[in-house]
């Protein structure tokens, strides 16, 4: 049986511009369209999923229940130091079951997770 | 030129990669029996010591998502949720979604899109959207 696909992720924000730039940065994507309500960015290979941020009037509440794990190019604490010059904040590292991974938050606070990378969990 | 070649650093760098999306919840395995006939996923990774469930797309196209049990429960509307495009028309998907148990809620039409606001078992919203001329998704 066909099931429905993702079509997006989409974030509700403030400033869907600050958003669009760190992800597009932050993920290798590029913006693919933008108006007054929004901003939407994708993977310029076409692998990975569109992402939309959405001007809400509400701001952030309480631990998003939903949110990214990231696996970073070359090492976490690498990625973790270009991810800060880019605006995120590092809120604290995990150590959990045999597995390690660094909690962010992004420039309006929405949690993410870079993980090790794959050489690192490799080894 | 100290701006340029910083600029010019950040294009060089490879990006981190999206392994997953991570959602909290109290039952990790109906949630993801949910998302599998949903997206038509299939599991992939059940840690049955952490109660964690990995759900993928066997086509490999679209990102996996993962379950995890946490003991707080929602207390707020998600700040991030996903857009779906459905197979057939929106009101057939969003039947099918019910019936699954999913709740469907308000209808909306704005910029070219009509879509249907949902909520999984969990009550974690997500949209079933179309576009209005037929070239993505499908009316009514």
């Amino acid at each position: 049986m066909t099931g429905s696909s993702v079509d997006a992720l989409t974030f509700d924000c403030g400033d869907p511009k600050l958003l669009a730039d760190f992800w597009c940065a932050a993920l290798g994507y590029e913006v693919s369209d933008s108006d007054e309500t929004g901003f939407a960015i994708r993977d310029p290979s076409g692998r990975g999923w569109d992402v939309l941020f959405l001007i809400v009037p509400e701001g952030k509440s309480a631990k998003n229940r939903l949110h990214l794990d990231l696996t970073p190019p070359s090492t976490m604490v690498e990625e973790v130091a270009r991810l800060t010059a880019l605006g995120a904040t590092e809120q604290r590292l995990v150590e959990e079951g045999g597995s390690r991974w660094t909690v962010m938050l992004d420039p309006e606070g929405n949690e993410f997770c870079v993980l090790r990378s794959r050489s690192e969990r490799g080894s | 030129m100290r701006a340029r070649g910083s600029a010019l650093a950040l294009l060089t760098v490879s990006p981190s990669t999206i392994y997953c999306l991570t959602v909290d919840c109290a039952d990790p395995d109906r949630l993801a029996s949910f998302w599998c006939e949903t997206l038509g996923y299939e599991r992939f990774e059940t840690d049955l010591q952490a109660e964690e469930v990995e759900i993928r797309d066997p086509t490999g196209r679209g990102g996996d998502l993962l379950f995890v049990p946490v003991p707080e429960g929602k207390s707020a509307k998600n700040r991030l949720h996903l857009d779906l495009i459905p197979p057939s028309t929106i009101r057939e998907e969003v039947l099918r979604l019910e019936a699954l148990g999913a709740a469907a809620g308000e209808e909306f039409e704005e910029a070219g899109w009509r879509w249907t606001v949902m909520r999984d078992p969990e009550g974690n919203e997500f949209c079933v959207c179309a576009r209005v001329d037929g070239s993505l998704g499908a009316l009514p």
